[in-house]
């Protein structure tokens, strides 16, 4: 191979590379331009801020949703917490307390309950799925309790993170970036990031290797608990209401947006940008869709379509990826002699 | 020894005896209006719970209560398979007298609708009409296209020109097929068109969303219409974040209409910022119910067997005399 | 490492080939159907680089008994699989009664070729007769598989391989031996003109075991070709015509079986140069780095051992001997009784991160699924274990990446790992080898006392392993307690100073080097007294 083949497949194998850890780019950006050559309106700037704020409330739940399938396992309880958040914020001992204080406690009794999901699937032994199936029923059961199955107004003094505009951008959007660049250097940069991935890549390696295996998958399931109370705080905001079927079935939703953004349900790969795209494009098809009018019986189709067709083209940048390294095998296993680190 | 154990038994036996006693003495010296057996346990299932099912169930204990009967309540939580387990278990478990039921789906209630018919119980169908309404006892319902007809006049009614959207209730739900297509008939027949219809599935989040972004793609857009009260906060709160949420009389003020009459509604028409309200008669679902189930239980035939009642219109004008007949103004 | 290729080779060339094709011992018994059954020309096979059978040429005729010797990872099961149409050559090829080899397990099964795995292929849930007839379920009538008929179908060949338990019984009720028993009928209701059992008798109590021998001979008498892979000298040289040795993937010998002694076979299989080819051990301190007191769990009893500072203690034993539970135990993975010292302390029992503190580390057997990350960059295994000494703000557990590329960086050149994609490569993507190398340095990041290494070098190249080799003893050197279990006999014997031999979860004996050899090893892993 001559020296300048080789430096344009280095530069054709970085640009790959980038798109081949975050595939959806290249889908989102698609997916928008055709939008916005079937509706003008879709790519106005306050449109973006819609689909933004739109997209906040699962970018939030998301992210803590990303931090619990990173392990290996999953979170079906969340919708049915967030609506206990919600329905403990509209609750009468919430009533007397200070607008700011019950909001900063909605997490954190949250953060409690979801901990309780983390403790029965790192000591009791029990697989995620089904703490999680029980767990939503229970949520759902004590959130119905509290508000006995009726709507409830949300007064204004606890509508500020759904409603707020902070340095000239609305509250939820602020709020989702920093869970979303909080969530990404946590998973990233800190100790306990590395251990959730070493956790999801290998449980019995990660016990070999001395760390907290217990203590990793309690924490991993209290930071979901703590977004999903959050994301509620974000959507009562928005919403003003609480209704009793409020966020049932949202668990799938958020599961979509981290598998559509490359996670691996059986953990280990993936991270919470990747969660972020798929979070975006599932809010980009919803907008689309009312914003050019289809017809509300085409939209599952749609949806479907759409799912489908992101997954697929996510993996042909991987596919370029590996063969453009298909060159790799021979060198790789050269033990004594073969280029060493520097 | 022996013989004291023997009396003790004896005596804790005519304890025993003489209470029971006591007690049906007590019952039967009860001075009586109705006869017993005209007292029914009656098993109500409801698809779900929420404010306007919660007044439903309230009107029938009401009139449950007047005439002496026990309720015997379940909900489904929106499940039909649940729904017909409980029916099941209402008819041939707890042999209540009579069934009332708000169905999960029109269609699927089938199966419990024959087997009240086998066990000769009345089934009475409520808010929610039922595809095979020929093997049902009685059904009493709004009429949804009538109400969307009603809200679909309010609109028009309003000065300039409309350019309207619809939020749209869940597609499997006759009572929002129905409020949609009464609605967009109306407004057709008026010279009207119908901008956008954004579908909600009844779900709060996706009414704001999709409201917000309607807003987005048609700035022009100076009526909603709203299939349902509980929707309404969602509503405002895509109008508040596009700066259009204004008090009626304002010029930005968009002018809404809604169904169902219940608080949320009452407290919006009192605030100034929901235009009208058709008003569903829910009241009335729970005593005609009650009655159906009394008339069938004596062997006769509740007659007519269906009643489709349609709403009425509460709006800015006529508030002070209409809100006393409102539901959610008793409230 | 040159050296020791080269020793090596000259061994492989020095050896007399004999002519392939040989005549079964007692032509009057055989019936000489002629031509070859199996035939191999120069097959070669690797997997990922690691080559697993360099150029193997050898011929099955019908009516002969060909024995496949060699250790472990010698590349017979590599044979096996290639015959048995589960694996692909890379180059070479199989003929089968003189046609190409067909494509599949079905493929072959219609040439007749018909192979019993040591792993039992059985389904669980399906009765002994179901299970037998499996490959002809398809002759039955679709709607309804009669019970009786399969069972009245079944039978003889249960009787042939001498299984004495009803057909009807479900095979999750087996024991392991009549599983493999099983497993057999089901070969030979295939009618097969060759079998290649692979170690059949590892699981056989003496009676089954002597059924299944003579069964081989029944077949060998009715014309069937069989090859017999297998551990056990004394079955080799009862029922084999021919023996084929292979050793590091290649055959280094093909002999009649009446032309070899008990020694002259196993010196082909282990080859004598091998001495030669490990590193030169130091003589270990004085202190005792590890001690282990009455260390019993389910699986060991009373393990008592102490390992010197800059000693390799060898733990040698047959397969279920309990030499991984035994570290395991020592490691603090099991719930286990007894104590365990480190330079004199104790260490809290049962916590494996205890010992981590203490100053153990455990390379454990399952490098792929234990030992490494396989979907993360190798930069995270390497530097997993010694995290907390590589953050910026320990209370907030930010990781300082400049300080962790750094270690990793260094980590890795001292052990001269080489990956393509450097310290970003996946842990999946590089050579058992180099995988190997970066669980060790991941260890010795935490500037371990005491290294327990569960077989460091099986499915490792020969390279490799030579590498690891004088990497343990340079740590050996720098006065590292070792423990080193593995199954291949002459590495314990080439790299320990001491070895303790295990038996049925016991320790049965400790021998200086000066005093060991393969035959003391074997007599006291078989539960024998010196």
């Amino acid at each position: 191979m001559t020296a300048p083949a080789r430096s344009n497949r280095n530069v054709l194998r970085r640009v790959v590379g980038f798109l081949g850890e975050y595939p959806l780019i290249v889908a989102g950006l698609l997916l928008f331009f055709v939008f916005a050559a079937i509706q003008p309106h879709f790519i106005t700037g306050s449109n973006v801020v819609n689909i933004l704020i739109q997209a906040s409330v699962l970018l939030i739940a998301g992210t803590g949703a990303t931090f619990i399938v990173m392990t290996g396992g999953i979170d079906l309880s969340v919708g049915a917490l967030m609506f206990l958040g919600a329905a403990i914020l509209s609750s009468t001992l919430f009533g007397v307390l200070p607008p700011l204080v019950a909001l900063l406690l909605v997490p954190i009794v949250t953060m409690i309950f979801g901990s309780l999901n983390g403790l029965a699937v790192a000591y009791a032994g029990v697989p995620a799925m089904i703490v999680t199936l029980a767990s939503l029923q229970v949520f759902r059961g004590i959130g119905g309790h509290v508000t006995e199955q009726r709507s409830f107004i949300i007064p204004d003094g606890l509508r500020v993170a759904g409603e707020g505009n902070w340095l000239g951008i609305p509250a939820p959007i602020v709020i989702a970036a920093i869970v979303v660049i909080l969530g990404a250097y946590v998973l990233r940069r800190t100790r306990l990031g590395r251990f959730v991935q070493a956790v999801g890549s290998s449980r019995s390696a990660a016990a070999n290797a001395g760390l907290p295996v217990g203590w990793v998958l309690v924490a991993v399931y209290a930071i979901g608990g703590l977004l999903a109370g959050v994301a509620m705080v974000v959507q009562l905001g928005r919403l003003g209401a609480v209704q009793p079927t409020l966020d049932s079935g949202f668990e799938l939703t958020v599961i979509t947006a981290v598998v559509l953004g490359g996670t691996s349900l059986d953990g280990g790969r993936g991270g919470v940008i990747g969660t972020a795209l798929g979070a975006l494009i599932l809010t980009i098809v919803e907008n689309g869709l009312v914003l050019t009018g289809a017809s509300p019986y085409i939209f599952d189709i749609v949806r479907g379509v759409v799912l489908l067709a992101a997954l697929l083209t996510s993996g042909a940048p991987r596919r370029l990826l590996s063969w453009i390294k298909r060159d790799r095998e021979e060198v790789l296993d050269t033990p004594l002699n073969g280029p060493s680190l520097h | 020894m022996k013989l004291r154990s023997t009396l003790g038994i004896a005596i804790g036996t005519l304890a025993i005896v003489g209470m029971l006693a006591g007690c049906s003495t007590a019952t039967t010296s009860k001075p009586v209006g109705a006869s017993e057996k005209d007292k029914l346990t009656i098993g109500v299932s409801f698809d779900l719970l929420n404010d306007i099912r919660n007044a439903e169930l309230d009107a029938i204990k009401a009139a449950a209560k007047a005439k002496g009967d026990t309720i015997d309540f379940v909900s489904a939580d929106q499940d039909a398979q649940k729904q017909a387990s409980q029916i099941q278990d209402l008819i041939q478990s707890k042999s209540v007298d009579a069934v009332i039921v708000i169905a999960v789906n029109s269609d699927q209630i089938a199966s419990s609708v024959a087997l009240a018919k086998a066990k000769s119980v009345p089934f009475i169908a409520i808010d929610r009409a039922i595809a095979d309404a020929g093997n049902v006892t009685f059904q009493i319902t709004g009429d949804p296209i009538a109400d969307g007809g009603l809200a679909a006049k309010e609109a028009l009614a309003a000065s300039g020109d409309r350019t309207i959207i619809q939020l749209v209730g869940a597609l499997t739900d006759q009572n929002a097929v129905g409020r949609r297509d009464g609605f967009t008939k109306e407004i057709e027949a008026g010279g009207g068109t119908v901008a956008a219809q954004v579908p909600t599935d009844w779900d709060l989040t996706k009414a704001l969303d999709g409201t917000a972004n309607a807003l987005q793609a048609n700035p022009a857009i100076n009526t909603i219409f709203i299939p349902s009260d509980y929707l309404l906060p969602s509503v405002e709160s895509a109008l508040k974040a596009a700066g259009r949420l204004a008090p009626v009389g304002d010029p930005k003020h968009v002018f809404l209409v809604t169904i169902d009459g219940d608080p949320n509604g009452c407290k919006a028409i009192e605030a100034k910022l929901l235009d009208s309200d058709v008003v569903t008669p829910i009241g009335q679902f729970g005593v005609q119910a009650i009655d159906a189930a009394h008339v069938a239980h004596s062997g006769k035939k509740p007659s007519p067997a269906t009643a489709a009642v349609p709403g009425f219109v509460i709006n800015q004008a006529n508030q002070a005399s209409e809100s006393s007949k409102t539901w959610g103004c008793a409230s | 490492m040159l050296h020791h290729t080269l020793t090596f080779r000259t061994i492989a060339f020095s050896l007399p080939k004999k002519v392939i094709l040989n005549d079964a011992p007692d032509p009057d018994n055989a019936p000489e159907t002629g031509g070859v059954a199996v035939d191999l020309r120069n097959v070669t096979k690797s997997f990922g680089g690691v080559s697993a059978v360099r150029g193997v040429t050898f011929a099955i005729a019908p009516g002969e008994v060909v024995a496949l010797a060699g250790e472990n990872g010698a590349g017979k099961s590599t044979i096996k699989n290639l015959i048995g149409g589960i694996l692909r050559a890379d180059s070479g090829d199989i003929n089968v009664f003189d046609a190409p080899q067909s494509s599949g397990v079905a493929g072959l099964r219609a040439q007749g070729v018909s192979t019993i795995h040591q792993e039992i292929s059985l389904f669980p849930h399906l009765s002994v007769a179901e299970n037998v007839l499996i490959n002809r379920l398809g002759q039955y009538s679709s709607f309804n598989v009669s019970q009786r008929r399969l069972i009245r179908d079944a039978t003889p060949y249960l009787e042939r391989v001498g299984a004495h338990f009803p057909p009807s019984t479900l095979v999750a009720d087996l024991s392991t031996g009549q599983a493999q028993l099983v497993e057999i009928a089901k070969a030979l209701a295939d009618d097969p003109r060759v079998v290649v059992f692979d170690e059949p008798t590892s699981s056989l109590n003496l009676a089954e075991r002597e059924r299944v021998l003579t069964l081989v001979e029944d077949l060998r008498d009715t014309g069937v070709a069989v090859l017999y892979i297998g551990h056990s000298l004394d079955e080799i040289f009862r029922i084999s015509d021919r023996v084929v040795v292979m050793r590091d993937g290649a055959v280094v010998g093909d002999e009649a079986t009446f032309d070899l002694t008990r020694s002259s076979l196993e010196q082909l299989m282990v080859g004598r140069e091998l001495a030669e080819g490990y590193p030169a051990l130091e003589k270990p301190g004085e202190t005792i780095a590890l001690r282990v007191r009455a260390v019993s769990d389910d699986f060991v009893h009373d393990i008592e051992l102490e390992v010197h500072e800059g000693e390799i203690f060898g733990l040698a034993g047959l397969m279920g001997a309990g030499r991984t539970e035994a570290a395991r135990a020592i490691f603090g993975l099991s719930t286990a009784t007894g104590t365990v010292e480190v330079q004199g302390r104790a260490v809290r029992r049962n916590d494996p991160r205890a010992a981590i503190r203490a100053g153990i580390a455990f390379v454990t057997e399952d490098r792929r699924d234990e030992g490494i990350f396989l979907e993360r960059p190798i930069r995270e295994t390497l530097t997993v274990v010694s995290l907390d000494g590589l953050l910026r703000v320990p209370f907030l557990g930010l990781i300082d990446r400049k300080a962790e590329r750094a270690a990793a960086a260094s980590q890795a050149e001292t052990l001269r790992v080489s990956a393509r994609a450097g310290l970003e490569a996946q842990g999946g993507s590089l050579s058992g080898g180099n995988q190997q190398k970066v669980v060790l340095s991941k260890w010795l990041s935490t500037n371990p006392r005491v290294l327990i290494l569960d077989e460091p070098t099986r499915g490792i190249d020969v390279g490799a392993k030579a590498e690891i080799y004088r990497i343990l003893a340079r740590l050996a050197s720098e006065s590292l307690a070792i423990l080193l279990i593995s199954s291949e006999m002459e590495e314990v014997l080439g790299m320990s100073h001491r070895i303790g031999v295990m038996s049925g979860g016991r320790l049965v004996g400790t021998l200086d080097r000066a005093e060991a050899d393969q035959a003391k090893l074997i007599r006291l892993a078989t539960g024998g007294a010196l």
